[in-house]
């Protein structure tokens, strides 16, 4: 279906080739995931594929590129479209028209179609894409996943032979990432279109695909079958990073240094049970800190302008220094609400919120709340001008201590927006922390991050919470909660359905299924073991002799 | 109703969704046109409500009609107020003095300050201008998909990509409003005091950064995805001639008024420059009682 042949890319600004000898190769029907750090060059070689990179002003191409049996290297994007679909990260950035059902026959209007062939392909792919109900909603009405459904279906009504999906499930939960992926494999398996897709959840995803290819600077490391790259990747040096967000069981498996490195659990329990001898009893080692209030909800109530059921209806609860606490539940169950009224953006109907002993509304200022989208807090020209924007306060050593915390010393000159989107959330993240906040609340910090700043966020959080600060939370990925969090929180239509320390919850599969949260691997891999539960992979280690 | 869906027209009437881009377009050029050429308040005033009227036909939703309601007000009274302080030309009466020329200090320095009767008045003929404007390009915002413009400028044989960078701003619309809001907030919480963070103006200044970042990234998606999706191949050109025979025919009488309301107040302007064509005198009254 598509073969990548010594590909070569150089942008006409750079001196170094961002695509360096490429060769890739896909099958009719087959799915691919293709992994990488942000900026190894996944994004050029979809470009390049889509027919987006010439060969003259723009850059210099060198090698082939054969689709469906056609040498399309130099075609143009018109051409190459009647072929390969491709879907977008955020599919508000790709959708135009007005309407579901225009939005699905604009391909097919461009193409010429009859009227009434368009009718019966745009209903017949709506269906597929479970969107026949909404055909004639506005684009806007749609929740993110079903405008990702929709970016979908407006590619896959032009039957393509090749569909290339640039991380299209980033921004979704584990709920959605599940609905999305199963209709994915589903087109698959039913019209044969062969699957390109782009992602660094390799933990999330590779249940799904059966081969993966990993991306360095600019060239593919591996590419090979899905249960073979752990061992690959084991074998690679911390600076030669890629980004890719392992599953538990294969960080499991190198913690344990076991013969092989597996994703699956039921086979990393053979082989420990085979190769390990297990603890009954270990002692855990709590190591308790001081800690006191901090922040104070006190039957709190909020209710939304023109709603007549309140969002939260009646809420009490604190939230402690020298802690980190994580708020999870379903999407609409109140979170985004609850952390809103603690960032002080909106105020409650009824009860009072203390910072401090102080009411909220007077101890704005030692609020830092890091927003969803954090390209949105950048408003600066350099790095080092976003930690110091309104911040007073921090000294010039300050600042370079930050900068160096964050591993961004570097880029202390550069623009921030034109940074990748790690450092980018590294860089509010920094601006936040440096201007020592009593609270700091984050919602969804860890969305479409790579694996290394992954580590680097959580890092950067515990140092804070080591230092007195108080962290609220709000995630889907449980995986972060297993690794940071003290206490958890989990919010079900408004109100608290358990509030626990961490590990008491996320150990509790009945809460976290009926609260749409994915039960953590080791915890179905310690009740396998027979262990006591855990949600780490440092508490099964420390099981494992 | 959340703002993105105040910003895009999904539930206009579906006669005013199915009129062509190429009508729509000629009916806001011939407006412009108009709006600029008369200069007699009442007749300004008819083509305002004109487009208020056209609102009402097109099923303009209630909370749309408050959002237009404001920037209407907003546009008429910052004319008028200020015109009406500062009004340079003579003869000016003054209405009230807000400063006098011998009030110590503010007198001398201002040379005085007052609300001139004129001013109002030249300010409302502005005012009406730009509202009828405002009011009649939020019509088309709120009535079109964005590919019925596209195609209509596409069809006057303008370069596709100029085209598509000159639509995609209606597209945006609904989500550059949104995330113009997630900004303001964004510079809220990032503020260091206790004001900054309930207050909007003070932030205004800083918002267009982050948001044309934004756009930028968005907009090079979008095109990406509509090349990918065939828009600027050859049969997706010829989709662009489709411009029924109604419309047509409605678009020839509008632009034919246009220019006739143009040339008589061209004649007009003229005549009173001395080139006075005694048959034309009834044109002549027409113009000066009504354009």
């Amino acid at each position: 279906m598509l073969k990548v042949h010594n590909l070569f890319y150089r942008y006409q600004s750079r001196k170094a080739f961002t695509l360096q000898d490429v060769n890739l190769t896909i099958k009719p029907g087959e799915m691919l995931l293709l992994a990488g750090r942000s900026g190894c060059g996944k994004s050029t070689l979809i470009k390049a594929i889509s027919g987006l990179l010439g060969d003259g002003e723009q850059g210099e191409l060198k090698g082939s590129i054969i689709l469906d049996g056609e040498d399309i290297t130099l075609a143009s994007p018109e051409h190459i479209g009647m072929l390969v679909g491709t879907v977008y990260q955020s599919p508000d950035d790709q959708l135009f028209a007005m309407t579901v059902y225009d939005e699905v026959a604009f391909a097919l209007e461009n193409r010429g179609f009859p009227d009434a062939e368009i009718k019966v392909q745009v209903r017949e792919t709506l269906q597929r894409v479970g969107l026949e109900a909404l055909e004639h909603n506005s684009i806007h009405q749609l929740s993110g996943g079903q405008r990702q459904r929709l970016a979908l279906a407006s590619i896959l009504v032009t039957k393509p032979k090749l569909l290339i999906l640039d991380e299209p499930v980033s921004q979704m939960n584990p709920a959605g990432v599940k609905e999305f992926m199963d209709l994915l494999v589903q087109l698959n398996q039913e019209a044969g279109i062969a699957v390109l897709m782009i992602e660094h959840r390799v933990n999330e995803l590779y249940q799904y695909f059966s081969r993966l290819a990993v991306m360095r600077q600019g060239t593919i490391i591996y590419d090979g079958a899905m249960e073979k790259v752990w061992s690959f990747l084991a074998k690679m040096e911390q600076e030669e990073a890629t980004g890719i967000r392992e599953p538990q069981t294969v960080k499991l498996c190198k913690q344990l240094g076991l013969s092989e490195i597996l994703a699956d659990k039921e086979k990393v329990v053979d082989l420990i049970l085979q190769e390990r001898n297990l603890e009954s009893l270990i002692e855990e080692k709590l190591i308790s800190k001081a800690t006191s209030e901090q922040v104070k909800l006190e039957n709190v109530q909020y209710t939304y302008a023109g709603m007549k059921e309140p969002t939260l209806p009646d809420l009490s609860f604190s939230l402690f220094t020298h802690q980190i606490t994580a708020l999870m539940g379903f999407n609409g169950a109140g979170k985004s609400t609850l952390l809103n009224l603690l960032g002080g953006l909106t105020k409650p109907n009824k009860g009072k919120i203390t910072l401090g002993g102080i009411d909220l509304k007077q101890q704005l200022n030692k609020i830092g709340y890091l927003r969803q989208e954090p390209d949105l807090m950048l408003l600066a020209d350099s790095v080092e001008e976003e930690l110091s924007w309104k911040n007073p306060g921090l000294s010039a050593e300050e600042r370079i201590s930050f900068l160096e915390k964050l591993h961004l010393t570097e880029y202390a000159k550069d623009f921030p927006l034109a940074l990748s989107k790690g450092q980018r959330l590294r860089v509010v993240l920094g601006a936040m922390l440096a201007k020592k906040p009593q609270l700091l609340l984050l919602d969804e910090p860890t969305t479409g991050q790579d694996e290394e700043c992954l580590k680097e966020i959580q890092g950067l959080l515990l140092d804070y919470k080591r230092q007195g600060g108080s962290i609220f939370i709000c995630t889907h990925d449980v995986e972060l909660a297993s690794n940071i969090a003290d206490r958890v929180i989990v919010l079900q239509q408004g109100k608290i359905v358990a509030d626990a320390e961490a590990k008491n919850i996320l150990t509790n599969a009945a809460i976290l299924n009926s609260s749409g949260l994915s039960v953590p691997p080791m915890l179905t891999l310690s009740e396998a073991l027979g262990i006591p539960k855990c949600i780490t992979v440092e508490e099964v280690s420390a099981y494992v002799r | 109703m959340s703002v993105r869906q105040l910003w895009e027209g999904s539930d206009a009437a579906s006669w005013t969704q199915k009129l062509t881009g190429h009508t729509k377009l000629i009916i806001l050029f011939s407006f412009a046109v108009l709006t600029i050429t008369i200069d007699n308040p009442r007749s300004l005033f008819i083509l305002f409500t004109t487009t208020l009227l056209l609102h009402v036909l097109a099923k303009t939703s209630l909370y749309k009609w408050r959002a237009l309601a404001v920037l209407l007000l907003l546009s008429l009274w910052g004319s008028m107020f200020s015109q009406a302080l500062f009004f340079a030309q003579t003869p000016r009466t003054p209405l009230f003095v807000l400063i006098s020329p011998e009030m110590q200090f503010l007198g001398p320095l201002t040379g005085g300050l007052y609300v001139y009767r004129e001013g109002i008045l030249y300010g409302a003929v502005q005012g009406l201008r730009s509202a009828s404007m405002m009011s009649l390009g939020l019509l088309v915002c709120w009535t079109s998909d964005p590919r019925q413009l596209l195609q209509a400028l596409m069809h006057w044989n303008l370069p596709p990509q100029t085209a598509f960078m000159l639509v995609t701003a209606i597209r945006f619309l609904p989500v550059l409003a949104a995330e113009t809001g997630e900004v303001i907030t964004a510079l809220q919480l990032r503020s260091d005091s206790q004001n900054g963070r309930s207050s909007v103006i003070r932030h205004l200044p800083y918002i267009a950064k982050p948001l044309l970042a934004r756009c930028l990234r968005r907009a090079q998606t979008l095109a990406l995805s509509v090349i990918s999706r065939g828009f600027f191949s050859a049969s997706a050109r010829s989709l662009s001639g489709k411009w029924p025979g109604k419309e047509k025919l409605f678009c020839g009488c509008l632009i034919l008024l246009t220019i006739c309301i143009v040339v008589s107040k061209i004649m007009y302007l003229v005549s009173e420059q001395g080139l006075y064509i005694g048959a034309l005198r009834q044109i002549y009254d027409i113009t000066k009682l009504y354009l």
